[in-house]
């Protein structure tokens, strides 16, 4: 007997109704779909015993406070904190998402100058050159972040060095 | 004569189909792995007198869960051989002198979004641990560790049963396992309260 292409097209047709009365599609795409949230560019926490921080938010000037869990020495979640007086246990979505940042794509994660790479002996001179030449000015347009006391810190040292407190030869203070 | 044909061509498809679906798919999509270490429940509830899971499945002093006990627990009895196991032996000599804790393989281990506390649950939910493990504390085996190849987790979270029909109360430990007991419970927890 010879299977002919009208044969195989039948045996498709009921290998095909067979399958869906199988687990194999409907699981596929269950698996898949949890697949899809295990990539592994995505960031996984470490597998330690979860330890619970109290904290406060510098994402904005209200400063809510913050009850972080971390594992390993990384914070894994963020919940409000019921004893907080001004917050509450309130949190706004991008408080709830603080520990997320970390793993911004956009996260700075080495010294940069001018759009470029740099290094810190190499920031510090061209901060310290910028100092000499004149006033330096620093626009800050969400006052009140964690990168705001960094900006703070910057212009305090320019202060001092504009104003003379830092001998030649000083060492440059590490927070700069 | 072609209408036979056909209907005994579509059955064909039909039954290797649901045969490949039913039997070779499961044993191609799970792997499995036996523990380190084969751990007896059971014997040691007898021999040792546990009688309290959180003998060894204890809380912290900060109220988390610590889960499978570390090696000390091990230790604290099995220092020397107490017996002539073959599974004490490989505890013993492997894990207890080396001081390396024992790699378990974990059925219950959730993804990395997933945040569950034994202490809520335990402590202020008031329920027994067989009211979720059954009466697995008082076997005398340990299960075969089977991983979805595909998902990475192990085939208990998804529930024994391949088509997403739970085979009993405490099979499965999906969201929609938490949301029915939740729900028969009454008791509502939002988003936050499990993915934190």
């Amino acid at each position: 007997m010879k299977f002919t292409r009208r044969d195989l097209l039948v045996w498709s047709a009921g290998a095909a109704a067979g399958l869906v009365c199988t687990p194999v599609p409907w699981k596929l795409l269950d698996d898949a779909s949890i697949w899809t949230q295990n990539w592994p560019w995505i960031p996984q926490p470490a597998h330690a015993p979860v330890e619970t921080k109290d904290s406060f938010c510098t994402l904005c000037p209200s400063g809510c406070g913050m009850r972080v869990r971390m594992a390993a020495g990384w914070p894994v979640g963020v919940a409000g904190m019921r004893t907080h007086p001004i917050s509450r246990g309130a949190l706004c979505p991008l408080g709830f998402a603080a520990h997320q940042l970390v793993w911004h794509p956009q996260r700075l994660r080495a010294v940069q100058h001018r759009g470029g790479l740099s290094s810190w002996d190499g920031a510090r001179a061209a901060f310290a050159k910028a100092c000499a030449e004149g006033p330096i000015v620093i626009v800050d347009g969400y006052p009140g972040r964690a990168a705001s006391s960094v900006f703070e810190g910057l212009h305090s040292e320019a202060r001092r060095r504009l104003s003379g407190h830092i001998r030649p030869g000083d060492p440059s203070p590490d927070a700069v | 004569m072609n209408a036979a044909r056909n209907t005994f061509v579509f059955g064909l498809g039909l039954a290797m189909a649901l045969v490949a679906g039913w039997v070779a798919f499961p044993r191609a999509l799970y792997s499995r792995q036996n523990q380190p270490v084969v751990f007896r429940h059971k014997t040691h509830a007898e021999k040792s007198g546990f009688a309290d899971c959180g003998q060894c499945h204890s809380f912290r002093s900060d109220g988390s869960f610590a889960g499978i006990p570390s090696l000390d627990t091990c230790a604290s009895c099995h220092s020397e051989r107490l017996g002539t196991s073959q599974d004490e032996g490989i505890l013993v000599d492997h894990y207890v002198k080396t001081g390396q804790e024992v790699p378990w393989l974990v059925y219950s281990r959730q993804p990395a979004n997933v945040s569950f506390s034994h202490a809520i649950h335990v402590r202020r939910g008031g329920l027994a641990c067989a009211a979720c493990h059954s009466r697995y504390g008082e076997s005398d085996e340990t299960r075969i560790y089977e991983q979805d190849r595909i998902s990475g987790y192990s085939r208990n979270i998804a529930g024994r049963s391949i088509w997403l029909v739970r085979l009993g109360r405490h099979d499965g430990m999906k969201m929609t396992d938490c949301e029915g007991c939740h729900r028969r419970r009454n008791i509502q927890v939002g988003c936050l309260g499990c993915h934190q």
